[in-house]
């Protein structure tokens, strides 16, 4: 059944335009690329260089200002379902799509837990405080070091745990539903 | 003066900060060792060859302490020693040629992994990267935080493992067992065929179009995403399949029924022929839909 | 595969299309001329290809301002290794090669400068006149929607019509994988277009 949708999609898909005019001319732009003389493009050692700008003044001293690049944006985690920020380096960060699984688990956590018994509840509290308070703990030492990458590592693995956790809360829960027939 | 400041400041020029390092190193190494990667940043392709020996070819970032390339035995080490605190110009390429038996151990924090022609055990991790490999006749295990999994295989019997938070994980051609987790993201598994599979994600899709052989188990587990299925050949077994909020679509045959009168919900079990086979299928916001 | 030749505003432009026969010995020249870095004849070239080019880029960015930074790198990376085309293919193929290194090459760099997980495509733009109406254009649109590596196979197989094994290389992915992406393609565009009660 779904073959014949498969074939409607492929015929319609062979069918669309595979030549599209471009809303302005690009050609300005093109031309000025490639009649540029190469000696103006940058070497990688002038551009590192360039890193380093230095004025002469007219004073004889030589003033040279390092230039640092920005690092990557820091992750914001909307605040009202977590208890701390996740700060990270430059070179990375959890994006949307990881931010929407943990608050929509987190979101349902305590309706699911309130499907479980008191023990299984209690344990399962225990277990996220632990992870929690780690995290709290790795997110600290991180804003002293944001670029240690041992860190970081350590903060992503611990927050892998506390979803894979937060799954298997939700797995559990379905059981119990499936099995409580009102 | 004005000499000796031109002077000084081409000085600086000169010395800017080194470049990128290029690397060109082998050493001779056991046919069927095992190989230890190391690198925090960047990139790492490892080919299986047939010499019995590991080249490391590629560029180290300006700020890497040194590249650590030893044997020791069976062992092989190639670490990328980065200063503490990380930061920039630690980015490095290494392009890792070792013997085609080898098994091999990468890890990495923000770099993509790819291994080709690799037939021994391969355990692959990195945090930030896709990690890509053709898996050969060994056990894989490939796993990222924050990035895509791919394992091509061969057909050959081996226990596979790909696992991600955040991205897709695809299964082509392998065979076995499998275990396919996501968290943010798609898993797919397509050709190959299994005695054990479970595909695992919690905002995701999932896709099998693979076989499952008699008396196999498939478990197939999503939150927010579909199950569609499509088996390779005939399955023979026990099927359960339930969503909360979502359609069953069920080639096979018997409808699906409400869980409750008083929740959402679908649950549909049925035994098709009589084998033993095992699929569960389990979404909570999705629709399954199961075809051979 | 239709092919629908768009017009251009440029009076080159529409001196080429009058007949097709003298395009391609055209061509041949242009070819010749730009590979002795004569940028009048790249110029010819390119307002001969450039729709060909802009419609892959646009497909497989999903994103107008994309698509024209891709053309623009495509072409100018063509002009870099104009030398190197030795006709063993068709210009237009080998610069689709090109175009599909620029569009793969934008993603990589920006892999490397930022974090590697917010989706490109977060503001959706929705596309202006492209000739697609009606029920191609949700197609597109949904096709512009599809995550990154499953819209770069589904357009590159089902649009342009390379085999699994050409869209692979291009890629650079495994044949198998590219069978893979087609499949999430096709039941994530199904999931889409149902609910708009799409009928090819």
């Amino acid at each position: 059944m779904t073959e014949e949708f498969d074939d409607k999609l492929d015929s319609a898909a062979r069918q669309l335009a595979t030549e599209i005019s471009p809303e302005r001319d690009l050609w300005p732009g093109i031309a000025e690329a490639i009649t540029t003389p190469q000696r103006s493009r940058w070497t990688p050692m002038l551009a590192q260089a360039a890193a380093i700008v230095m004025l002469v003044g007219a004073s004889s001293a030589v003033t040279y200002i390092a230039t640092k690049n920005d690092g990557g944006p820091i992750v914001s985690v909307a605040p009202e379902l977590v208890f701390e920020q996740a700060a990270f380096g430059s070179n990375y960060h959890l994006g949307p799509g990881f931010q929407d699984a943990r608050n929509s688990l987190r979101a349902e956590l305590d309706v699911e837990l309130s499907r479980l018994s008191l023990e299984a509840r209690e344990d399962i509290r225990a277990n996220l405080n632990l992870i929690h308070q780690a995290i709290v703990d790795i997110n600290t030492a991180l804003e002293q070091e944001p670029d240690n990458v041992l860190l970081q590592q350590k903060l992503l693995r611990a927050y892998r745990e506390e979803l894979t956790l937060l799954r298997r809360v939700g797995g559990l829960t379905r059981n119990v539903m499936r099995r409580n027939d009102i | 003066m004005m000499k000796k400041l031109i002077a000084i400041v081409l000085g600086i020029l000169l010395a800017a900060p080194a470049t990128a390092e290029e690397v060109n190193r082998t050493l001779d190494a056991a046919s069927n060792g095992r190989v230890h990667i190391s690198n925090i940043a960047g990139e790492v392709t490892v080919n299986g060859w047939s010499r019995d020996q590991v080249e490391v070819t590629g560029e180290l970032g300006r700020n890497v302490e040194e590249l650590i390339f030893e044997r020791d035995g069976n062992k092989v080490i190639i670490k990328v020693k980065v200063p503490k605190n990380g930061g920039r110009g630690i980015d490095s390429d290494l392009h890792i040629q070792v013997p085609q038996g080898s098994s091999l151990d990468v890890s990495t924090v923000s770099a993509d992994i790819d291994v080709k022609k690799v037939r021994g055990e391969q355990m692959l991790e990195t945090v930030s990267g896709d990690v890509d490999t053709e898996g050969g006749e060994s056990d894989v295990s490939a796993e990222a935080v924050s990035g895509d999994v791919t394992v091509n295989g061969q057909n050959k019997e081996a226990n596979t493992r790909a696992n991600t938070v955040s991205g897709d994980v695809i299964l082509v051609r392998v065979a076995g067992t499998a275990d396919a987790q996501s968290v943010s993201g798609d898993v797919t598994v397509t050709e190959g065929s299994f005695d054990r599979v479970d595909m695992n994600t919690v905002n995701g899709d999932i896709l099998f179009r693979a076989g499952l052989r008699d008396g196999g188990k498939l478990v197939t587990e999503t939150v927010n995403g579909s199950v569609d299925i499509e088996f390779d050949g005939a399955v023979s077994g026990r099927f359960d399949i339930d969503t909360f909020n979502g359609d069953i679509d069920n080639c096979f045959g018997p409808k699906p029924e409400r869980t409750s009168k008083y929740t959402p919900g679908l649950e549909l079990s049925f035994q098709e022929g009589d084998g033993d086979a095992r699929v569960k299928v389990s979404t909570l916001n999705g629709d399954v839909s199961i075809c051979r | 595969m239709a092919a629908l030749l768009t017009v251009t505003s440029s009076d080159y432009s529409r001196d080429m299309i009058s007949d097709p026969q003298q395009s391609v010995a055209d061509e041949q020249a242009w070819i010749r001329q730009a590979q002795r870095a004569d940028a009048r004849a790249f110029e010819a070239l390119y307002r001969l290809h450039v729709d060909k080019i802009y419609g892959l880029c646009l497909r497989m960015t999903g994103n107008v301002s994309e698509a024209e930074d891709c053309t623009q790198e495509a072409f100018i990376q063509a002009w870099k290794k104009m030398t190197k085309f030795r006709g063993d293919s068709a210009f237009s193929t080998w610069l689709h090669r090109i175009a599909v290194n620029a569009v793969l090459g934008r993603i990589r760099k920006s892999k490397r400068e930022q974090d590697r997980m917010v989706a490109v495509t977060d503001v959706y733009q929705p596309r202006l006149a492209t000739g697609d109406s009606g029920e191609m254009r949700d197609l597109a649109e949904a096709i512009d929607r599809l995550p990154e590596k499953a819209r770069h196979v589904f357009v590159l197989h089902a649009v342009y019509g390379y085999s699994h094994d050409e869209a692979a290389k291009m890629l650079g992915i495994a044949a198998g994988t590219s069978k893979a992406q087609v499949h999430r393609a096709r039941r994530l565009l199904a999931q889409q277009l149902e609910e708009q009660g799409f009928e090819a």
